[in-house]
């Protein structure tokens, strides 16, 4: 056999290997990001929901943070164009639509 | 200052688009004057934006609050060398910054290049003077920090605490040297690809420049996980962050560059692949940027958002256009000249090494890009993190580290299989002990002993190598060992030279396994109160509470939390964590608080201790502790690296000599008379 037919065949196997290992990697880690909208139907459709691990991808609000190192517990805001969520270990995640961004060409709502 | 630096820019912006014009008419039309105009031009470039960039400086040394960008970064009380700091510590500064460093390189590129290079000059000229375009550009109309405000603030804003730490000041400047010396390779392979003088001589001519732009790439990535160390809190130095990611994927594909390199200088191979690799790394440094300054993926890096990503994105699309445009039209010209002869040659452990390098590259760009990817595709963002860099990049790592070994060990061309007998038994034989000694004090994790025994392999080829070599010069020269030592190096820097990059690969490796063992715990603790942390290698490390106390430093207020630490019987002293609140010169409170960490660091392994706060305002204080072994050999492992970098390519001893350049040319004149006798045979 040629040393380029055996060098392709040798190429071929890691391009394969790495293939694996990205694909497997994928599926073995990857992981789906919960936003606040979702999470604020998760908990419309189940109130009692409370400590369960949630993945979320958002922004977390500026100052929001209240550390509790009596307890070592996290307070915090996070936001999304969506909804808006209050997240701690005292109960459910408490969420709320977003503020409409007030612009100038915004208007007045009627009454 | 500021119209004195925003003129500056002005004029740069003309500037590279004349020196842009003049390189490319001088190369094409070959007029002398238009020529010698795009080289002053390079000078002229540095002197400009060296004057936008004082101006700057200027501003920030003088907290001149009304410029935007000196409010944004700097405060009164913030001390002089974050001062400078800020420069590059925010958007607009360090893209001024990275327009600067080019400028000096591409200065010094057109000062430095040996005059037998001379045909390539004016397209190196005009392809500089383009990136720096774009920079000013991006400085001028997306970016710019000399913008002034309406009223002045009596304080600025302060710099970002993380980024108040000796570690800052420098591992930026050394990435952003990294980033930016990749634009001399890439613009020398341009003017090949353009004149298509596609011979050796273009990678002579860029030999040095892509080993200094390596160690710059190196010695960055190392200075930021050791900023990551001890500045994050968090115990460890690397977290596959997109921004770390961005900073990774040029060194991997230029470390493979630096590698198949050498099979087309010896065997005339891989013109194709070595051009795809030089581009490919002046791309990723362009997409790291973009990554880092358009918000696209989130990270703890990013600039504020703004429409800087957009002009990086166009740029990236029509660079990586032009260039491919370039290659494509040049294929014929980079055929190989000759063919891989056998499966057990050095030419075939480096394209291998170079697979792996690139396919590593592949999967962490892939990685980072998947949560983008799934969006597009799915409509939901799924994200990958650490786990999946592991788990993908820790049997390449392995792979690469036994080629690391395997490479130098194999003859060009063909190895007979007597010379490979000769050849591995040694370090065979020394993995073997290696990963014998780990088995038996109880190591059972499969990647770490492939690390430690692979370790001890590539050590193993190493020692052979050199103690071969020094011999022979023993027996040829009868010089002493020492002196043979020292001449063995001294003229064959780049061959030994790489042999301690190896080696510092080596040490870096064994560092990444010691994360195997490490240990992490949280404690509460009262005045007086311990806690006892076993560590890998068997001591007992007791941490006993001394208590809180509350003291004003410079810009900040700091609480900080003592522990008295033994290890075993004997003591350690008193290590301090602190909580610091930075304030500005009126004492308002800036930023969130932020940690410091207290290290104690070991050549067995690194006591990390943070302050997390303490409990109601009480001297009851909550502490994580980490062990953390063999993290002092990364560093060390780094510090190998530049050294073995520096080695190659320090003047004289591994360079081409006149000689064998003339070789060179005579042996691509021979073949371009070749071609044109087929040519004619064929017509």
């Amino acid at each position: 056999m040629l040393a380029r037919t055996k060098f392709v065949m040798g190429a071929g196997l890691i391009t394969v290997s790495v293939g694996y290992l990205m694909a497997s990697g994928i599926k073995d880690t990857g992981v789906y990001f919960v936003t606040p909208t979702e999470l604020a139907e998760k908990v419309k459709a189940d109130p009692s929901i409370h400590d369960v691990g949630v993945r979320m991808g958002a922004r977390v609000v500026s100052g929001s943070i209240m550390r509790d190192v009596a307890d070592q517990t996290i307070t915090f805001e996070v936001t999304s164009r969506a909804a808006s969520c209050r997240m701690g270990r005292s109960g459910p995640p408490l969420c709320w639509p977003s503020a409409v961004p007030v612009t100038r060409h915004s208007q007045r709502p009627e009454r | 200052m500021t119209i004195l630096g925003q003129l500056a820019l002005w004029l740069a912006l003309l500037l590279a688009a004349w020196g842009s014009i003049v390189g490319i008419l001088g190369g094409s039309q070959r007029r002398p004057e238009l020529i010698q105009s795009a080289r002053r031009t390079s000078y002229a470039l540095f002197g400009v934006v060296s004057v936008a960039a004082i101006a700057l400086l200027t501003a920030l040394l003088r907290n001149d609050f009304n410029v935007q960008y000196v409010w944004a970064y700097t405060s009164r009380n913030l001390p002089t060398p974050y001062l400078i700091s800020a420069f590059y510590g925010g958007q607009a500064g360090s893209l001024l910054f990275w327009a600067l460093i080019l400028t000096v390189f591409a200065a010094a590129a057109q000062w430095l290049t040996p005059r037998r290079y001379d045909h390539l000059m004016p397209y190196v000229a005009a392809v500089t003077s383009v990136v720096t375009l774009f920079f000013v550009a991006v400085v001028l109309f997306a970016a710019n920090p000399f913008e002034r405000m309406v009223f002045t603030p009596p304080d600025g804003n302060g710099l970002n605490p993380q980024l108040q730490n000796p570690g800052m000041v420098m591992h930026p400047p050394m990435l952003y040297l990294g980033y930016v010396s990749i634009t001399i390779p890439f613009a020398f392979a341009v003017a090949a690809l353009i004149t298509r003088r596609l011979d050796t001589g273009w990678l002579h001519a860029i030999r040095r420049w892509t080993i200094v732009s390596w160690i710059f790439l190196t010695a960055g990535i190392v200075l930021g996980m050791w900023w990551a160390y001890v500045e994050l809190g968090w115990g460890g130095y690397w977290a596959w962050d997109p921004v770390e990611n961005a900073s990774l994927l040029p060194w991997l594909t230029m470390t493979a560059f630096l590698h198949s390199v050498m099979i087309q200088e010896k065997r005339g191979m891989l013109k194709k692949w070595n051009m795809i690799l030089i581009v490919t790394s002046f791309m990723l440094s362009i997409f790291g940027t973009f990554i880092t300054r358009s918000g696209v993926i989130s990270s703890v890096h990013s600039f504020a958002q703004s429409a800087v990503g957009y002009f990086f994105l166009v740029f990236l699309i029509l660079s990586g256009g032009v260039t491919a445009w370039l290659l494509v039209t040049r294929l014929p010209d980079l055929e190989a000249e000759s063919q891989l002869e056998s499966m057990v040659s050095r030419e075939a452990s480096f394209l291998f090494n170079n697979l792996l390098l690139v396919g590593m590259a592949f999967s962490v760009l892939w990685g980072t890009l998947f949560p983008i990817v799934s969006e597009l595709v799915r409509g939901t963002q799924v994200t990958v993190g650490p786990p999946f860099f592991n788990q993908v990049n820790i049997p390449i790592g392995l792979a690469l580290l036994a080629l690391t070994g395997i490479g130098p060990l194999i003859a060009w061309r063909k190895a007979s299989t007597r010379n490979l007998r000769r050849q591995f038994t040694g370090p065979v034989l020394s993995a073997l002990a290696v990963a014998a000694v780990f088995i038996a004090v109880g190591v059972r994790d499969f990647y770490t002993l492939m690390a430690f025994g692979l370790s001890g392999f590539v050590v193993g080829t190493i020692g052979q190598e050199f103690w071969r070599g020094v011999g022979a010069r023993h027996r040829l020269h009868r010089e002493n060992y020492a002196l043979a030592f020292a001449r063995l190096v001294g003229r064959n820097r780049r061959r030994y030279g790489g042999y301690v990059v190896h080696l510092g690969v080596v040490v870096v490796f064994v560092a990444f396994a010691g994360n195997a063992f490490k240990k992490q715990t949280e404690a509460s603790l009262e005045p007086g109160e311990s806690v006892t942390v076993r560590s890998p290698f068997g001591y007992d490390y007791t941490f006993t509470h001394m208590g809180v106390s509350q003291y004003e430093q410079l810009n900040r207020f700091v609480s900080a939390a003592s522990l008295e630490v033994r290890r075993g019987d004997e003591p350690l002293g008193i290590m301090t964590s602190e909580k610091r609140q930075y304030w500005d010169s009126f004492k308002q409170a800036q930023f969130q608080p932020s940690t410091e960490a207290a290290i104690e660091s070991g050549l067995r392994e690194d006591v990390y201790v943070v302050f997390a706060g303490s409990v109601e305002g009480t001297e009851e204080a909550v502490y994580q502790i980490t062990l953390n072994p063999l993290v002092w050999w990364l560093w060390f492992g780094g510090f190998v690296l530049v050294i073995g970098g520096a080695i190659t390519v320090w003047p004289g001893g591994g360079g081409p000599t006149r000689a064998s350049l003339r070789r060179a040319m005579a042996g691509y004149q021979a073949q371009m008379v070749g071609r044109d006798k087929e040519a004619a045979v064929v017509r």
